[in-house]
């Protein structure tokens, strides 16, 4: 894939991606120019916005109607439901593992199978989240299972 | 609350072994007195089949806790022990409470040889199917990242 930077000297930052069809590579630039984009935007406890870039999240739970977001420094309060953010940023990696929490699979350090048929999920932080019988299958699937 | 949520998962994953044993040794039994001509199982026994059931897998879950890689050399102790106290809980269990006696010989022989194989299929479904799946989920987890990422 050739890259061409063109320096204008005035007007609104441009990105075109020419290409004669849309295959895995241009689809994968595509995602990645998408995920810079699509900023997540949350709030701490000084209740200042934050845009949160959704590589940057690790998991998201909801507790009493709240949307929690955390990322491997800190946790964030956001406006979306976890079905909004699984909808959202799903090409992004973020995948629903329980009826209460989404988790981003790029920033999971290892699965473990557990009886029962559920699976064991620990992310990059050391915590350990349980992907619940509905949602293994559907998660093995989505590794191609 | 940490320490409560961690005993509360204990206990879920120790429940859950423990009515796999008494789910089995009810069945057992149901096929034993169905020998004799009996087609009921007293409830007195159940609780017994049950309390018998939850020593084992509390003991199971102390042998191999959940949170915790075992080294070979571990497992391989601890799968022994295992063994022998499953056959002691269940054998000692049935000796003790009585649970089939009355039961021809041939049919006490083949419920021993079902309560090995039960035992082994116990075995190799904790420490050699969930193994291997789990090897299979990390390296296609890998694979997405890298493809994904």
């Amino acid at each position: 894939m050739k890259i061409t930077v063109e320096h204008v000297p005035a007007g609104e930052s441009e990105v075109v991606l020419r290409c004669p069809e849309l295959d895995q590579e241009m689809l994968w630039v595509l995602s990645m120019l998408r995920s810079g984009l699509q900023k997540l935007c949350v709030w701490g406890e000084t209740r200042e916005a934050v845009l949160l870039a959704p590589g940057e999240v690790v998991y998201c739970d909801s507790v009493e109607e709240r949307t929690f977001v955390y990322t491997a420094e800190a946790m964030y309060q956001t406006a979306l439901s976890l079905a909004e953010l699984e909808g959202r940023y799903g090409d992004m990696g973020f995948f629903r593992v329980s009826k209460g929490a989404v988790v981003n699979l790029h920033r999971i350090r290892s699965l473990k199978s557990q009886p029962g048929n559920r699976i064991e999920a620990t992310l990059e932080t050391g915590e350990k989240l349980m992907v619940s019988r509905h949602y293994a299958p559907l998660l093995r699937e989505r590794l191609g299972m | 609350m940490n320490e409560f949520i961690r005993f509360y998962g204990w206990g879920i994953s120790m429940k859950f072994h423990m009515c796999m044993y008494t789910l089995a040794l009810v069945f057992c039994k149901g096929i034993a007195n169905a020998l004799m001509g009996v087609y009921t199982v007293d409830s007195l026994t159940m609780l017994e089949m049950m309390l018998v059931s939850m020593a084992v897998a509390m003991v199971e879950s102390i042998l191999f806790p959940e949170h915790r890689e075992l080294s070979r050399d571990a497992l391989r102790t601890r799968s022994v022990w295992w063994a022998l106290l499953c056959n002691l809980g269940f054998l000692g269990g049935a000796a003790v409470f009585g649970w089939f006696s009355g039961v021809p010989g041939w049919a006490a022989v083949l419920l021993v040889l079902v309560l090995e194989w039960g035992v082994a299929a116990m075995w190799f479904g904790m420490h050699v199917a969930l193994k291997q799946d789990t090897e299979k989920l990390n390296q296609r987890l890998k694979d997405y990242q890298t493809r994904e990422g």
